[in-house]
């Protein structure tokens, strides 16, 4: 009988300790380690979303992809990085959320960041990007 | 030759002059949302929310992501996507309307009424904004706050996790424009 009341406390206090761990769990990804999904050029990215936007978020938003592409602008706003890597065109880019230090990177540079795609307004968003790669100074 | 040189002046003077446009662009919006409840303070930001005003007309279209809401923690954020917004199903929310009465000429801040289109889940209401337009030396500016009533959206909450969420919603805005150049 001590043992069935031993076993329900030990199952609900292990429970109770789950839910707490799963509803407190910090919303923060890192993408270090993981595997990308698709690989992709920027220019490429945008082209697809420009031309059939809803067959583009099929394949995809929502899904760790890798970007090569060349910087077209670092910003700090609302204390975060934003790297814009040129598009197909002038007007359209893929917009990069990441973390960095910004004395390591400059426009003009090739770049290969990872991150996960979140869907196009005027640009491809990519959240919780990291860097992979940067062209040297060389 | 100074003709030939005065006619390529002229001629990349007026391309330069057509590709510019009475319209400003902001790619990096932020709007948050908070709902407070005495169980519990929900919170989240969207960095990426774009927003074009057309000075010519006074026009305002604000677009964004729902899925690009970060939240502190994540069945937060799951839950919000997945049962609350269904963003899978929605996956942007729009604002289209018109700053009454902006003079853009005007340095400074001034409040104005920017009166449009919400539309949240394909469900859209008409609405009132109290705005402040900000021209500094022609860096424009908005910001602004709105309350939104959840069940305005047919936003179905379960029983269970209702004393969580508030009913009303308070949205923050704030955008930094750029000329928008094609």
């Amino acid at each position: 009988m001590k043992n069935k009341y031993f076993f329900l406390f030990a199952f609900l206090f292990i429970s109770s300790l789950c839910v707490v761990f799963f509803y407190n769990k910090e919303a923060t990804i890192n993408l270090d380690g993981i595997t990308a999904d698709i690989v992709v050029t920027a220019e490429k990215l945008t082209d697809s979303f420009i031309k059939d936007e809803k067959k583009a978020n099929d394949t995809y938003k929502n899904k760790v992809i890798e970007i090569n592409g060349i910087i077209k602008s670092i910003s700090l706003k609302n204390n975060r990085y934003t790297l814009l890597l040129h598009g197909n065109n002038n007007e359209h880019s893929v917009m990069c959320d990441v973390l960095i230090d910004s004395d390591t990177i400059v426009p003009n540079k090739k770049v290969t960041i990872k991150g996960i795609c979140k869907g196009f307004l005027q640009d491809v968003i990519i959240l919780n990007c990291v860097l992979i790669n940067i062209e040297s100074d060389e | 030759m100074n003709k030939i040189s005065f006619l390529i002046f002229l001629f990349s003077t007026l391309i330069s002059f057509s590709s510019k446009t009475d319209k400003v662009i902001a790619r990096q919006g932020q709007v948050s949302f908070f709902s407070y409840t005495t169980a519990e303070n929900i919170e989240a930001k969207n960095n990426q929310v774009l927003s074009i005003i057309d000075f010519s007309t006074n026009e305002i279209a604000i677009s964004m992501l729902m899925n690009a809401f970060v939240f502190k923690k994540s069945l937060m954020y799951n839950h919000f996507n997945d049962s609350y917004i269904e963003s899978d199903l929605y996956p942007k929310a729009t604002f289209n309307g018109k700053i009454i009465d902006l003079d853009i000429t005007k340095e400074g801040a001034q409040t104005r009424i920017a009166k449009g289109t919400l539309n949240i889940r394909n469900i859209a209401k008409e609405i009132e904004i109290k705005v402040i337009f900000e021209n500094k030396k022609g860096s424009y500016s908005l910001t602004g706050d709105f309350e939104i009533i959840v069940k305005d959206f047919d936003i179905k909450i379960p029983p269970i996790v209702a004393p969580n969420i508030a009913e009303i919603i308070s949205t923050k805005f704030i955008f930094e424009y750029q000329p928008y150049e094609k």
